[in-house]
């Protein structure tokens, strides 16, 4: 009865595009998930009535087009509406526009600096030549620098001739993207604190890290190299929330003959004569299968599910050294009506894209300094989004929902636990800031949901709230992910893989950890690959 | 005296070994640099009275011995002092002695010292790989020549010499923060602080005494860039391959003084570091 082909532990956007691609290849596929609901951090809740809230992830963008269009998401419910722009408020009044629109982008930078108007056709290019080198591999198993297999040598050798294609001085240039901060990279281009302010907030987003710590370039990059119906690099709604993504791909799974269980807590990977067999849930129900994929973070999946004598030595260590530290934190707010801020026309489309109050690379960095001494920023750099403006299905008619990211909040307090004194105090420092700009803001709001590292690693499983399940960094990027020697998604017992966001490419509501693993699962069990290929269209 | 194969501006450690190289090929070369004294930041200056301070860097754990062979600077005098022990003062007023392998104090206990062994080896491994790196010049990774091929061809080899698990470790460690590279290895927290350090000897009579030592070996005279001090940018020039004898060096004759220079060179000394666009219009005309 509890009998599978295979079991994927946590039905999140990686766990059920894992469990739908094993499926499509014809096997027996439970996903478990420990919520009364699936998605994990890409969900949709009703928290206050009328209002829908995404209460995790709340953009899209990187969802692989190859995955959309092979599982037949749309066909499934799903709809994604880009967004045009954004803004970053300044304090003196003013603000930066970021239109889609080449032209008016253009006028728009050259109202604060022609020197930096000029130059972004130069960013542009140079960032989308970045973006080129990567998409490719993102819908590919990393090679093992270590290997001497066939196959990793002809990835190897092919990773590198693509590198080589670029040139010489290409080549320096993309060494140097990789390892720099975004701070210093956006200083190569522009002079003004606005603008550069308003592009290095991806490079921050999500990550414990500064505007001028290194590494944040590649972070910048991770939130450039998505798109939307092919429109690379810009950033949409789905309609009807983030839940829409995972309730496409549980059509999608269910379509193939899947199974989703729900309020099943998984307790431990049940290993026999060190293959894996199945799992246990913490009620004492046993589901068997001889292959069991996680879709928890490397932490969990080899500290908290698996019994550590069924590893070797050095996975325990990697695993604890794993860095997946928590940094964000975030408000999902119901709105009376919609807000007004200062110097920005409400009926500007810039209203419905992604706005912003740090002027300067300076108040982030400051922002940073917060979570380094262990406490949550007292002037946070914000991510707002205002989504029932382009999805009117998110609030009752005439009101407003408002979703805010906020970086930077700690994993702890000053070393202990969040308490609700200081998730009230995180709150305010966020209210407090957006009031700043917005006379209205406050009288507004009939509902906040405000959520810390600690609700988000409570509900959805991920380790100290970090929502990329690790950080973003060139030591844990492609056969560095989660670590070396076990970037091909396989764990070292056998049958047992991981699929989670934890893996090459990594985080972002992506989807293709968990595709990429369902590939070399079908190729271990021999079976003929239902995963499409990673292809350059730009 | 009227010319030079070789101009090198700034006096301080690299600028002189590039010269003591050029010198050795037989190359006439002058060096120029802004301060009365040669050394830029090894250096070494009499703060008070009979009280003499390294005035910038203070260790010298990187002076490859390959150069010091090669420019014989222990022939010209270069002394190093024994390496010695590292010690971290505690708070609580223990203290932990790193000395070569050995960790003790400050109630390490075995597990802390193998982790300190362990961390060691790993560092020396992944130094010994690039010392081959340090030895040569940085290979251009597309448009290269058999120079850089044989540079990279070391490198691969070196990096597979070092074993699968080894260069893992590297694998991460070239990109982690130091910080992240201490919590890893090592339980002990006042073993955290004191490791990122790696002991190094010092030079006896400061950092100026292996600048002498190079500028000896280069040919350049002691006394001459004292007396050039006046015209600030100019230093020494020495005719070069030609070593002198320690007794002659306070009898050096003022051919460094700018005087006895082409007009060229006196241009060449209006050269100051805060107008570094204008000296372009100041080349030398040969």
């Amino acid at each position: 009865m509890n009998q599978y082909d295979a079991i994927v532990i946590g039905a999140g956007h990686n766990g059920l595009t894992n469990g739908a691609y094993l499926a499509k290849a014809g096997l027996k596929v439970a996903v478990l998930e420990r919520n009364p609901y699936i998605g994990g951090a890409t969900v949709s809740r009703e928290l206050h009535k009328g209002w829908w809230y995404s209460n995790c992830s709340y953009v899209s963008s990187l969802l692989r087009p190859e995955i959309t269009r092979d599982l037949e998401l749309p066909r499934h419910g799903l709809q994604v509406v880009s967004f045009g722009g954004g803004a970053t408020f300044m304090r003196n009044g003013d603000y930066f526009g970021n239109y889609s629109d080449h032209d008016r982008h253009y006028r728009e930078m050259a109202r604060h600096s022609q020197r930096d108007a000029n130059a972004y056709d130069r960013y542009a290019a140079d960032t989308s030549l970045q973006t080129k080198l990567i998409r490719p591999y993102l819908m590919r198993t990393p090679p093992d620098p270590t290997s001497m297999k066939p196959k990793d040598l002809r990835d190897l050798l092919e990773f590198a001739r693509a590198f080589m294609d670029l040139g010489e001085e290409k080549l320096l240039d993309t060494i140097k993207f990789w390892t720099a901060s975004v701070g210093d990279y956006l200083n190569e281009y522009f002079e003004t604190d606005v603008i550069k302010a308003h592009m290095a907030g991806s490079g921050i987003i999500g990550t414990a890290l500064g505007v001028y710590s290194p590494g944040t370039a590649y972070v910048l990059l991770h939130h450039y190299m998505g798109d939307v119906d092919g429109n690379v690099g810009a950033w949409g709604f789905a309609r009807g929330g983030m839940g829409a993504i995972a309730d496409a791909l549980s059509k999608a799974f269910q379509s193939y003959g899947g199974e989703i269980i729900c309020d099943a807590n998984v307790d431990e990977i049940i290993v026999k004569n060190g293959r894996a067999a199945g799992v246990a849930l913490k009620d004492g129900t046993e589901y068997k299968a001889p292959i069991v994929v996680s879709n928890l973070d490397p932490k969990r999946t080899f500290l908290d599910i698996t019994n550590p004598s069924d590893l070797p030595k050095d996975v325990l260590k990697k695993a604890r050294n794993f860095k997946i530290r928590g940094s964000s934190g975030k408000l999902n707010i119901a709105l009376d009506g919609l807000p007004v801020f200062n110097g920005l026309d409400p009926r500007n489309r810039l209203m419905a894209g992604d706005l912003h109050f740090s002027d300067s690379l300076e108040r982030q960095e400051r922002a940073y300094d917060d979570w380094k001494a262990g406490t949550w920023s007292k002037d946070p750099y914000l991510d707002m989004m205002i989504p029932s403006l382009t999805d009117p299905t998110m609030a009752p008619p005439g009101k407003h929902m408002m979703s805010v990211f906020v970086q930077y909040a700690p994993p702890k307090v000053e070393g202990r636990e969040w308490t609700d004194e200081d998730k009230d105090g995180f709150e305010k420092s966020v209210i407090d800031q957006i009031s700043n700009y917005s006379p209205n803001f406050r009288d507004l709001i009939l509902h906040c949901e405000t959520r810390t590292p600690r609700e988000i690693e409570a509900e959805v499983g991920l380790t100290e709230g970090n929502i990329f399940m690790g950080e973003l960094t060139f030591d844990q990027l492609l056969f560095n992910r989660p670590f070396p020697g076990y970037a091909q998604y396989r764990s070292p017992i056998q049958g047992m893989y991981m699929c989670s966001s934890g893996t090459h490419p990594g985080g972002g509501v992506m989807a293709a950890p968990g595709a990429n693993a369902a590939r070399e699962i079908l190729a271990d069990l021999k079976k003929p690959n239902t995963v499409p290929g990673g292809y350059a269209d730009d | 005296m009227t010319d030079y194969d070789a101009v090198i501006i700034g006096a301080g450690h690299n600028g002189l070994t590039c010269a003591g190289y050029l010198a050795k090929a037989g190359k006439k070369v002058l060096v120029v640099d802004g301060r009365s004294e040669p050394g830029g930041c090894a250096s070494t200056r009499e703060f008070t009275p009979g009280f003499n301070v390294s005035d910038c860097a203070q260790w010298l754990s990187q002076l490859d011995q390959s150069i010091v062979k090669d420019l014989d600077l222990r022939g010209a005098g270069l002394s190093t002092g024994k390496t010695k022990a590292t010690i971290s003062l505690q708070p609580d007023g223990d203290h932990l002695i790193l000395d070569g392998d050995q960790i003790s104090g400050a109630g390490v206990d075995a597990v802390d010292q193998a982790a300190y062994r362990d961390f060691r080896g790993m560092v020396r491994s992944f130094a010994k790989l690039m010392t081959t790196l340090y030895r040569g010049r940085p290979p251009k990774l597309v448009e290269q020549n058999w120079t850089d091929r044989l540079t990279l061809m070391k490198l691969g080899l070196g990096l597979k010499l070092l074993g699968r698990e080894r260069l893992r470790d590297l694998m991460r460690i070239v990109m982690i923060n130091i910080y992240d590279v201490m919590n890893e290895h090592f339980a002990h927290g006042p073993l955290k602080a004191p490791s990122r350090w790696m002991r190094s000897p010092a030079p006896i009579w400061g950092h100026a005494h292996p600048i002498q030592c190079i500028a000896i070996c280069t040919g350049l005279r002691a006394s001459s860039w004292r007396r050039a001090a006046p015209h600030r940018s100019l230093v020494a020039w020495a005719r070069l391959g030609q070593r002198l004898p320690r007794r002659q060096k306070s009898k050096a004759p003022q051919s460094g003084s700018a005087q006895q220079l082409p007009p060229s060179t006196k241009r060449l000394t209006r050269c100051q570091g805060s107008h570094w666009p204008r000296a372009r219009r100041y080349r030398p005309a040969s």
